[in-house]
Formats: C-alpha cells, sequence, structure tokens
C-alpha cells in the first residue's frame, strides 16, 4: 500500500530496524540450540547403542533440523524488517525535507500528496503566478516520490514475510493441545500510569522537572566543552550554519526576483521576461528552503553527535572487542544488540516513562555492577536503570524511576 | 531378539538435564514479540499484516519445539529410569536362582 502523508510520518522506522535486529538475536539463540542438540546427540551416541538409541538420535536430528529452519526463518525475517527499516527511513527524511520547505514556502501539503501554492495569495494580484505553481509541483514531485518509495518498501516486505516458511512441529505426546493454546501475553505496560500515582505526582514532576534542567544544563556545558577542545569536529556545525544562511539568501533573492518578474508581467509586454524571471525564482526559493532545512536538521544532528562523544566513554562491556567487565568476557551480543533488547522489554511504546533506547546505551557505557547473588548485571544513567541478563542476554530490560520493569 | 545395547546411564542422565534445560530456554525465547512489534511500527501497512501472521506460527513453532524437546529429556530420563528397573529386576530374578 501506499501511505498518505500522516501515515508516512507515523511510521517508526526505528522500532522496525530494533525488532529487526531482536530478531537476529533471536535467531543466534536458535543456532545456539540447535547446536545443543547436536552435542547431546553426539553425546548419546558415544554413550549409548541399540535400536532405541538409533530411535533417539534420529529423533534428535529431526528436531535439530527443525530449530535450524525456525532459526533461519527468524533471522530472514530480522534482516527484511532491517532492509526495510532502511528505505522507509529514507523516504521518511526526504518527505520531511519536502514539508519542511513547504512550511517556509507556505505551500500547502495533502494527506494524498498533493501540494497546493499558498493560500493567502489566492484572489491577491499575486495569485496565480506561473512561479508559485511551479513550487507547489516541484514540492508534490518529492512527496508522492517519497511516498511511493515507502509503499514500495511496504510491498517488498510483506511479499518476502509472505514468502517465509514456518516448520511444522508435531507436537510431543500431550502436547496436542499446546500450539493451540494461543499466543503468550505479550509485555505489558510498564508499572502504573502516572495519573494512577496522583498521590505523589507534585513531588515527581517537581523532583523530574529540577532533574531535567540539571540535565540540559549538563548537556550544553558537556557540548560547549567539546567544541572548544575539539575544533576539527565543529566544522560541520559551521557548514551547516552556512548553509543556513546560504539558504535564507537564497530565499530572499528568490523573492525578490518573484516581485520583479511579476512588475514586469503587469506591463503586459514585459511579460516576456516577466514569466522567466518568475520561475527561475521559484526554484531558486524551493532550493533555497531546502538548504536552509537541510542545514537545520544538520545542525540539530552535529549537536546530538557532539553531546554524545562529550560524554565520557567508559569501558564498554557486551562488546565483541576489548570486553573485560566481570561476568560478560565471551558474550556474543555487542552492546547495541543488548540495548535494543533491553529496550524492547522496557514497556509499552506510549509508557511515558520507557527509557529510550540513547538512555538506555548511556548506561551501558557505564560500569555496571553484578547483582548480588545472581548472574544478572545493573547499569545506572541518571533515573533509568538497565538489568542485563548474563545468561540470556536477550532477555535483558531497562526501567525508568518510577516503574516496573518488564519481561 | 538379537542385537546389543552399550548404555552409559551417567551419560542419559546428563542428556536429560541438557534436553530439559533446552527445551526451558526456549520456552522462554519469545520469538513473537519482535514480530508483534511491528504493527505498532508501521501501522496498516501490509508488512505489519505478514509480521503479525508470521508472529503467531513462529511463535507457535518455538513452543512445539520446547514442548517436544522436554518431552525428549523426559523420555532420556525415562530411559535411564527402565534401564536401572530392569538391571534391578534381573538382579532379582538371579538372586532367587540362588546364584548370588
Amino acid at each position: 500500500m501506499t501511505p498518505t502523508v500522516p501515515q508516512l510520518l507515523e511510521w517508526r522506522p526505528d522500532q522496525l530496524d530494533c525488532a529487526g535486529a531482536l530478531l537476529m538475536v533471536r535467531a543466534a539463540a536458535l543456532d545456539q540450540a540447535a547446536d545443543e542438540l547436536d552435542a547431546v546427540r553426539t553425546g548419546l551416541r558415544a554413550a549409548w547403542s541399540g535400536s532405541a538409541a538409533d530411535a533417539a538420535a534420529g529423533h534428535t536430528v529431526r528436531r535439530q533440523r527443525e530449530v535450524e529452519q525456525l532459526a533461519g526463518t527468524v533471522r530472514t525475517a530480522g534482516r527484511t524488517l532491517t532492509r526495510a527499516a532502511d528505505t522507509l527511513g529514507a523516504a521518511q527524511a526526504a518527505l520531511r525535507d519536502a514539508l519542511d520547505t513547504a512550511a517556509v514556502t507556505g505551500c500547502r501539503v495533502l494527506p494524498s500528496g498533493t501540494v497546493e501554492a499558498p493560500a493567502v495569495l489566492a484572489g491577491a494580484p499575486l495569485a496565480g503566478l506561473p512561479g508559485q505553481q511551479d513550487v507547489a509541483d516541484r514540492l508534490s514531485q518529492q512527496v508522492q516520490s517519497a511516498l511511493h518509495a515507502a509503499g514500495d518498501a511496504d510491498a517488498q516486505a510483506a511479499a518476502a514475510l509472505a514468502q517465509l516458511a514456518v516448520p511444522q512441529i508435531s507436537p510431543a505426546p500431550g502436547q496436542a493441545g499446546a500450539a493451540a493454546a494461543g499466543p503468550p501475553p505479550g509485555p505489558g505496560v510498564g508499572g502504573r500510569p502516572w495519573w494512577s500515582r496522583a498521590g505523589s505526582l507534585p513531588g515527581d514532576v517537581a523532583s523530574d522537572l529540577l532533574d531535567g534542567v540539571t540535565d540540559v544544563g549538563d548537556a550544553v556545558l558537556d557540548t560547549a566543552g567539546y567544541a572548544l577542545t575539539h575544533p576539527q569536529e565543529s566544522l560541520p556545525l559551521l557548514a551547516d550554519t552556512a548553509e543556513i544562511a546560504l539558504g535564507a539568501f537564497g530565499m530572499a533573492v528568490g523573492a525578490a526576483g518573484e516581485v520583479g518578474g511579476t512588475a514586469l508581467d503587469a506591463t503586459g509586454v514585459g511579460a516576456v521576461a516577466g514569466v522567466p524571471i518568475n520561475v527561475a525564482s521559484a526554484a531558486l526559493i524551493v532550493g533555497s528552503a531546502g538548504l536552509a532545512a537541510h542545514g537545520a536538521r544538520g545542525m540539530s544532528q552535529d549537536l546530538s553527535t557532539m553531546h554524545m562523544r562529550a560524554r565520557p566513554r567508559e569501558p564498554m562491556t557486551g562488546e565483541r572487542e576489548g570486553d573485560t567487565a566481570p561476568g560478560f568476557a565471551g558474550l556474543e551480543q555487542s552492546r547495541e544488540e543488548i540495548a535494543q533488547a533491553a529496550y524492547l522489554h522496557s514497556g509499552a511504546p506510549d509508557n511515558p516513562r520507557r527509557p529510550n533506547f540513547s538512555e538506555i546505551m548511556a548506561a551501558l557505557r557505564g560500569p555496571g555492577r553484578q547483582i548480588e547473588g545472581r548472574t544478572a548485571f545493573e547499569y545506572r544513567y541518571g533515573d533509568v536503570k538497565v538489568y542485563v541478563n548474563g545468561d540470556m542476554p536477550w532477555r535483558s530490560t531497562a526501567v525508568k524511576k518510577g516503574a516496573m520493569p518488564v519481561e | 531378539m538379537a542385537g546389543q545395547v552399550v548404555v552409559d546411564l551417567g551419560a542419559l542422565s546428563r542428556a536429560q538435564v541438557r534436553l530439559t534445560g533446552l527445551g526451558g530456554d526456549l520456552a522462554g525465547l519469545d520469538v513473537r514479540a519482535p514480530l508483534a512489534g511491528v504493527a505498532g511500527a508501521v501501522i496498516g501497512s501490509a508488512a505489519a499484516q505478514q509480521a503479525a501472521r508470521l508472529a503467531d506460527e513462529a511463535a507457535a513453532a518455538a513452543r512445539a519445539l520446547s514442548g517436544a524437546i522436554d518431552a525428549m529429556g523426559t523420555a532420556t530420563g525415562a530411559t535411564a529410569e527402565g534401564y536401572l528397573a530392569a538391571d534391578r529386576s534381573s538382579q532379582a530374578r538371579l538372586a532367587g536362582l540362588g546364584t548370588r
């Protein structure tokens, strides 16, 4: 299906990417299960012979194949979702670019993707200028192109998922009804909703506001300090600033061209020169608005990146290389994979107290500590706690102050 | 009935533990949640519909495999018990014949 503008804006490629990565982790766990079955079969073969042993070995091989097949299906699904997330993310970015430009030029974007020239000029002396309609047409093409790219990505992902076959497992004796019992209950909402804690709300809110202001202040100071000590990494920020300035200048020149072209159009004879000037000016406005919007977005990303880099970076845990943290040596999952697993188990998407992915990653950069008597490790970042399951990292979870962990 | 049976009962017990543990691990492996989450990520999309279908099928398969492997562990343990019971029975029979 080809999405509408609101639909594409609502889609979450980052969540799709997270689901894809988590499926890859699940596939790896299934691979391990298949290896374990092979190891059990080999061990039994060395210690047990006879017709019963032959039957047991055959049974084990069959289950091993089924587990391998399920792992393959899950892995392919994960790759499919990750690919779709990339394409949808690019389409969404292109759509946002066009919407930014439309906002700057006063064009109106309809849900279908059609773009209308500025309505404020309808009926006015400048209404119906060829340049303005040209701006709207160009933006309409950009929006339609983004919507179609998203629709194609959705169709391709759906087709790929439709082709995936799940092995038909014959249930073990006494297990016949198990498969029809329905899916297990999904993860619930972590903790009570905030409105059910109205009794303690004022104190919480004040504390959260204070924490938030402190965090923002720290972030600004961290980022500014980093920019001063790493001037070479401030270059993208300067470049984006220049883009904004250049875009604003281009829009001003384009607007002047529109006015001049319109004045020529009004003379009648001068329309021969005025119309091309209108068209060229409109193109300049669109291009300049896009440039300015791109610069603004780039500036936001630059600041975000610099802030992330400004944070002190501790030795990583759960990372494939250089992993020396106690209890995590040899862990196959990367820190990012563990963060994705924890994020997915951190509560419902609409839970206002659900930690975000960046907070979980920030927590996992910390030193962490092993929970006494358990194989789990706890990492903290502000009021976010991440619990990494040492035995089953894909079941790790994260909580924010006041919320309950969800598995 | 011809044939030869050689068995290390300790190996059977160890296999039972590993198989039962593996069945439990698979029972805890949630393959459904990531696929079911697609519906919320790309609302109303065709991919979400297919992912939902796959989520149910994959979860059912994982659940069936978990049960089947757990049952293999139980059967392996029962086999070891059976061999031990046969051994005890033989000992009793031979004792009854006065050969001990």
